[in-house]
């Protein structure tokens, strides 16, 4: 695997400055100390400064013979030649000089690279622009931040938009509000808006920064100059790219130097790092400074974004670990999904752990498939088995059983939220009832989505309308349309563009329209509280009426349906937008595809490649992008089902791997090196529970032995799911179904009533193993393969066996036993 | 999330919003309130509790008949009682408030608490939270997209130094007014900040936990039997080791069975050790009880005490305080009584045990009562959220205080306005935890526990 990620933009960068290095000619010297590397490379290879203002941050890599990149910029030593043409510092910037044309010699060790600099002296120089360069220093400096005057209320009476949503209100603020106070042209270093963040002043948020930063002279320039707006005197930005946009980085000290470049709607370029806000994606981990130096201390992997007038540019960056002696040594892959983890695995220079043992997989399995565990007798037939596809055919098995569609649905029904009160009584039943067929059917989702996009009429009749039963206005159809459908949160977009991502409220909001002329007419409502407009009991009629249209808060404009980042879409002669919408969503976009894949590998592994999954976004990008390809390929070719998807998953080397650690993978937690250990969902721990026992827990109201994985709504049954997280369903969002642990979790699994009523079962499976006669050691067997799959270790069965010696009644001490299994971790987590 | 740039970061390392990052960040939280004692020099009067009482009136008490009478107001406003001294001079109380007006000189009054929610939900999710819900509706809907309660925030930020101790504890009632009201529980916190609730009633002969009650089949000794049998299987696959999931229940095991076995835990909720004289003077009522238990609690560690005056609203010969009707003999016969008996007791109980100091005092209601008598039936008053009267004490508050003022009429704030985002703040700021200290929510974005600061005014 070559040392870079995708895209193949960053390889031809440096592929470029290598040819300029070969150019020159100068063969670097080997082993030439700690420094020394087998050729150095600049980016950017060609270096032109067109303004007296301009400068360029230069990025020096050092490749090693092995391909390992290091980023030695602050180790590099810089020279121009001839000198008077421009200026070089210390951390590789580049400045104009006088002109001409020159050389940039950049030395390390005994290596040397060089690239080609012209400073072109250009007509009247650029004045300091309040679109360009101040707004740029607001965000720059952290003054539009949420927790500051980026705040809906402002701070200290000083109120600037989120982000810099929008320079002309932030304009007004400093320059007209408090009678202009905040900007004094005649004195510009006694305007409020360079003494607070300079810290002359008392200032909330501190010194922000000197007065020889670039902030300070630009806010300075720009006063003194007159406050102007240059609103529609400079080019738009049109682009913002950044380098390195991924890589792999050997560098011991964990650093690299990024350099951002923004390209103008006239065609210009112009390095903006200094002027760029950057964000990271774990704040204790790495920190970026202004001149754009990453530094992490610890290997792993960040994301950085880089955010210049309103545009963003992700660098993704690997801290690789010293490991000179590392070997991959991790099973050959059996498809492009192990392919793509494996892969990026061996790069990182993280082991995978070993396959998992038999009787781990076995439980893993129908825990994660059927959400149930296998029987005794199921479970001695799987690890007595001798053949050599074993793993593949139980698979196959577990695909075929009727309680896979019970597992899948609910959770689908989580997502789609089924709970009594707005789908009333008869409704969860009939929602449940159409999901779990449609998923015993294995119809392809995007039929499933089509279903729902476009349901109308009674939502007893046909249930998927009921998607409109619960997303009762335009706007919330939009927000759980995106969620479920595009694994993207557009709530932001309601109110403002959103912060992090693309979308605006135009996105929003013509999204909404395909929703807006969907009506729901209420039959036979007989709630009990006759202003809680949220419960209903009787059957809702989805109609449609009039043109679908939405308002625009902020424009005003009326907008049309559109599909979110795509174009108008049709609207049919009935008024009907979502016909193309859910066409637009199925067939145009792959992003419906790449979201689901994602979703049914997080089912499986615990975790999505994108994470969390329903935050698709350029600054959370997926974990390993060749992953999410493979899947998405694999759900395409497998027809958007379910089970084909799940059949690649659960039979791939990766998902195969045990959970226990290696010394290098302990950290990992995003690369599925190891699978991963969780807390059983609330409603198959309490089937585990009683199948273990022999005897599921009794669910009030419904027959006995139904799981309560078939519960229809998220209201019934025992409080035990509730403290295990069972969601409300009041969220379109899979985290509401909470995997922490609590407290109330221990007091239901040590004295709830819920797990004594089925251990203390006189017809549990102590009941009848007691009955049977066997001896104590057979019955100790019986329980923990019903229960772990696995037999007891010699240890585990002296302490039982001791534990019944010592003990008076026969029957409490096995209840003992029985309980101390069922709550042991062993139990309690899939892993 | 932007936090500024690396130079800012040097700068501002040692002030105390990086120490509170830091300390939310799992470093150094347990020394972190020393810490932040010792540089808050300039961030305004020292907060010296280690523990908040919050006590919460359903329905909405009457500012106007209580703390803050307009004896000089026309007779449609100023309603049919008198004022009395207090212990403060040139402070006037409710002639129905004796023991009050006695106690005021611990009691720092805030009288121009205001926001704009009209429905008991809406209202009370507020004055839960300290955040304004989306809508001014009774049909507001608990979700993990509104905000948790302030001892979920409290909780999450400072817990109990004692792990075998709740940090936040609340009882005898969830609230509801149709719907349950949002803000009573840890929300999108997650459920390890939830409320230790109680939905037992203290004045009960048998109250007790059924949590902390075995049942008779399993006693303390056959639960370590079995204990000792789960860490035999606990120990096989080594999970405990590596994976910090099974680390998490096996700390909550640790924590549930220490309650079990505990005495301190169980003799923090038996009443029962406490003199029958005291438990009078309570008052034996649900309330009185649950204050007296309140002190208990507080007492053993517990961080964040919430005492629900009542389940529902009440009014009309229920339990609460939305006397819409017949407001004078609501409050003169049933709501001021149990008020007057339990309230100034809790306050002089916990001062002559030293800890008042410690121990921050809040008595509110979700909003207070419209200055014009005369809704249903003529004598009543309706729903007010434009300025009512909220009571601290303890923790390091000003006794005898009164910050803020109404207008002649009681209907709006004529001096010192206090949105009701700053009660909160309050609290928080009594604790030592900056009100600007950030959360996430479930869509991971960052919202700090208060949008407002603290009314550090009524702290010396």
């Amino acid at each position: 695997m070559p040392p870079e990620f995708p895209p193949i933009r960053t390889r031809h960068a440096i592929h470029l400055a290598t040819l300029a290095l070969s150019s020159f000619a100068m063969p670097p010297e080997a082993e030439a100390g700690p420094g020394s590397a087998s050729s150095l490379s600049i980016e950017p290879p060609f270096i032109r400064l067109a303004d007296p203002g301009d400068r360029q941050q230069v990025v020096v890599t050092a490749v090693a013979g092995d391909g390992a990149l290091r980023d030695v910029t602050r180790e590099a030593v810089f020279a121009i030649d001839p000198p008077h043409v421009a200026q070089v510092s210390d951390s590789g910037v580049v400045t104009p000089g006088d002109g001409g044309s020159a050389r940039l010699i950049v030395r390390l060790g005994g290596g040397m690279a060089s690239a080609t600099v012209s400073v072109a002296p250009a007509a009247p120089p650029r004045q300091v622009s309040y679109r360009q360069d101040v707004a740029a220093v607001l965000s720059k400096a952290g003054c539009n931040m949420g927790p500051c005057h980026g705040n809906l209320t402002g701070k200290g009476g000083f109120k600037l938009t989120l982000r810099g949503d929008d320079p002309g209100l932030d304009l007004l603020a400093m320059t007209r509000d408090l009678f202009g106070r905040r900007v004094d042209t005649a004195d510009p270093d006694s305007s409020l808006i360079l003494k607070k963040p300079l810290g002359q002043i008392p200032h909330e948020g501190g010194r922000r920064f000197s007065p020889t930063d670039p902030e300070a002279e630009i806010l300075r320039a720009w006063i003194s100059s007159g406050c102007r707006d240059d609103l529609g005197e400079v080019p738009e930005l049109v682009d913002l790219s950044i380098f390195p946009a991924s890589r792999m980085n050997a560098s011991p000290g964990g650093t690299q130097q990024l350099a951002v470049t923004a390209t103008f709607a006239d065609g210009s370029t112009r390095d903006v790092t200094r002027l760029s806000a950057f964000d990271v994606d774990e704040p204790t981990e790495v920190e970026v400074d202004p001149s754009g130096l990453v530094r992490r201390a610890d290997p792993g992997e960040s994301v950085i974004s880089a955010r210049y007038l309103g545009r963003h540019a992700i660098s993704r960056l690997a801290f690789l670990p010293d490991r000179p002696d590392f070997a991959w040594d991790g099973p050959a892959p059996r498809s492009e999904i192990d392919e793509a983890v494996f892969s990026k695995l061996e790069a990182l220079k993280i082991h995978a752990s070993p396959p998992a043992p038999d009787q781990v997989f076995l439980r893993r399995a129908y825990l994660d498939a059927i959400g149930l565990l296998p029987t005794p007798e199921e479970a001695r037939a799987f690890l007595l088995s001798d053949a050599p596809d074993k793993r593949a055919r139980l698979v196959e098995q577990l695909l075929d059983r009727p309680e896979f569609a019970d597992y899948w649905a609910l959770k689908w029904a989580d997502l789609l939220r089924n709970e009594e009160k707005t789908m009333g009584p008869k409704g969860v039943w009939a929602f449940r009832r159409w999901l779990r067929d449609r998923i015993a059917d294995d119809v392809p989702l995007t039929d499933l989505a089509g279903e729902l996009i476009t349901g109308s009429g009674s939502t007893w009749a046909n249930p998927p309308a009921s998607f409109y039963r619960t997303n009762r206005d335009p706007e919330t159809c939009a927000e759980s349309f995106g969620q479920i459908f595009l694994g993207v949160r557009l709530q932001c977009a309601r109110c403002h563009n959103h912060p992090f991502d693309s979308w605006t409220q135009d996105d929003y909001y013509g999204l909404a329209a395909a929703f807006a002329n969907v009506e729901r007419k209420e039959v036979n409502n007989q709630r009990r509280d006759r202003l809680n407009t949220h419960e209903i009991n009787g059957d809702v009629l989805i109609h449609l009426e009039g043109p679908p249209r939405m308002r625009q808060p902020v424009s005003g404009n009326r907008l049309p349906p559109t599909a979110p980042g795509g174009g108008p879409l049709d609207v049919g002669p009935d008024g009907d937008a979502r016909i193309a919408l859910a066409r637009w969503l199925t067939e145009s976009d792959r992003q419906f595809a790449r979201n689901m894949a994602n979703r049914i590998w997080f089912h499986l592994l615990g975790r999505g490649v994108v994470e969390p999954v329903d935050d698709f976004r350029a600054s959370n990008p997926p974990s390993n992008p060749e992953l999410l390809d493979a899947l998405t390929d694999r759900f395409e070719a497998g027809g958007h089902r379910i089970r084909p998807l799940v059949r690649d998953i659960m039979t791939s080397r990766v998902y195969g791997l045990d959970s226990a650690p290696r010394p290098t993978n302990v950290e990992d937690e995003s690369n599925f090196s190891r699978s991963r250990i969780k807390l059983l969902p609330a409603e198959v721990l309490l089937d585990a529970i009683g199948s273990a026992l022999g005897r599921p827990a009794r669910l009030s109201g419904l027959p006995p032995g139904t799981r309560a994985v078939t519960l229809a709504g998220a209201n019934t049954g025992p409080e035990f799911l509730d403290a295990f997280g069972k969601p409300d369903r009041l969220l379109t969002c899979e985290c509401e179904r909470s995997e922490e642990t609590t407290l109330a979790q221990a007091f239901q699994l040590i004295n709830g009533d819920t797990v004594r009523s089925v251990l203390e079962a006189p017809d549990n499976r102590l009941g009848s193993l007691l009955d049977s006669g066997k001896p104590d050691e057979q019955i100790l067997a019986e329980l923990y393969l019903a229960a772990l799959c696995r037999e007891p270790s010699p240890e585990e069965r002296r302490g039982a066996l001791d534990h019944l010696d010592e003990s008076e009644g026969r029957r409490d001490a096995w209840e003992d036993v029985a309980w101390a299994i069922i709550n042991s971790k062993e139990f309690l987590l899939r892993r | 999330m932007n936090r500024g740039c690396p130079d800012f970061q040097a700068t501002c390392r040692m002030t105390r919003r990086s120490l509170l990052r830091a300390g939310t960040a799992g470093l150094a939280s347990l020394s972190l309130p020393g810490l932040l004692r010792a540089s808050s020099g300039s961030g305004g009067p020292r907060a010296t509790a280690r523990n908040v009482i919050f006590l919460h009136q359903f329905g909405g008490p009457s500012h106007i008949d209580t703390f803050d009478l307009k004896p000089d107001a026309p007779s449609g406003i100023r309603g049919e009682f008198s004022p009395i001294a207090s212990a403060v001079p040139g402070v006037n109380v409710c002639e129905h408030l004796p023991n009050f007006a006695g106690v005021l000189d611990k009691v720092a009054q805030v009288r121009s608490v205001h926001h704009r929610m009209k429905n008991h939900n809406s209202a009370s999710y507020y004055s839960l939270t300290g955040y304004a819900p989306p809508i001014d509706d009774i049909r507001l809907r608990d979700t993990q997209e509104l905000f948790p309660a302030y001892g979920s925030v409290a909780s999450k930020l400072r817990p109990s130094d004692d792990p075998s101790i709740p940090s936040f504890v609340s009882y005898p009632h969830v609230l509801r007014d149709g719907s349950v009201t949002p803000g009573q529980h840890a929300s999108f916190l997650g459920k390890p900040y939830d409320p230790f609730f109680i939905a037992q009633d203290p004045n009960d002969d048998g109250f007790r936990l059924p949590e902390l009650e075995l049942p008779e089949s399993t006693p303390l000794g056959r639960l370590e039997d079995r204990r000792g049998l789960l860490e035999l299987i606990d120990r096989q696959a080594s999970l405990l080791e590596y994976d910090a999931t099974a680390r998490g229940i096996d700390d909550f095991y640790g924590r549930a069975l220490s309650m079990l076995a505990s005495p301190r835990v169980k003799r923090a909720f038996d009443l029962g050790e406490e003199p029958d004289s005291l438990r009078d003077r309570y008052g034996r009522t649900t309330y009185g009880q649950s204050c007296l238990l309140a002190r208990r609690l507080v007492e053993a560690g517990v961080r964040f005490v919430t005492v629900y005056f009542s389940r529902s609203i009440g009014g009309n010969g229920a339990n609460g305080w939305d006397t819409h009707q017949d407001n004078f003999n609501e409050l003169k016969n049933r709501l001021l009584p149990i008020t007057d008996q339990t309230v100034p007791t809790l306050i002089r109980d916990l001062d002559a045990r030293g800890l008042l100091d410690e121990t921050l005092i809040v008595w509110m209601g979700e909003f207070g009562r419209g200055p014009r008598i005369g809704d249903r039936d003529g004598k009543g008053r309706n729903h007010w959220p434009s300025c009512y009267t909220v009571l601290f004490a303890g923790g390091g508050t000003t006794g005898g205080a009164v910050f803020g003022s109404s207008d002649r009429n009681g209907a709006y704030p004529a001096t010192d306005p206090v949105p009701l985002e700053r009660v909160g703040a309050t609290m928080f700021h009594a604790l030592g935890i900056d009100p600007a200290t950030e959360v996430h929510d479930r869509l991971n974005r960052p919202l700090p526990i208060a949008s407002d600061r603290a009314i550090t005014e009524i702290f010396s």
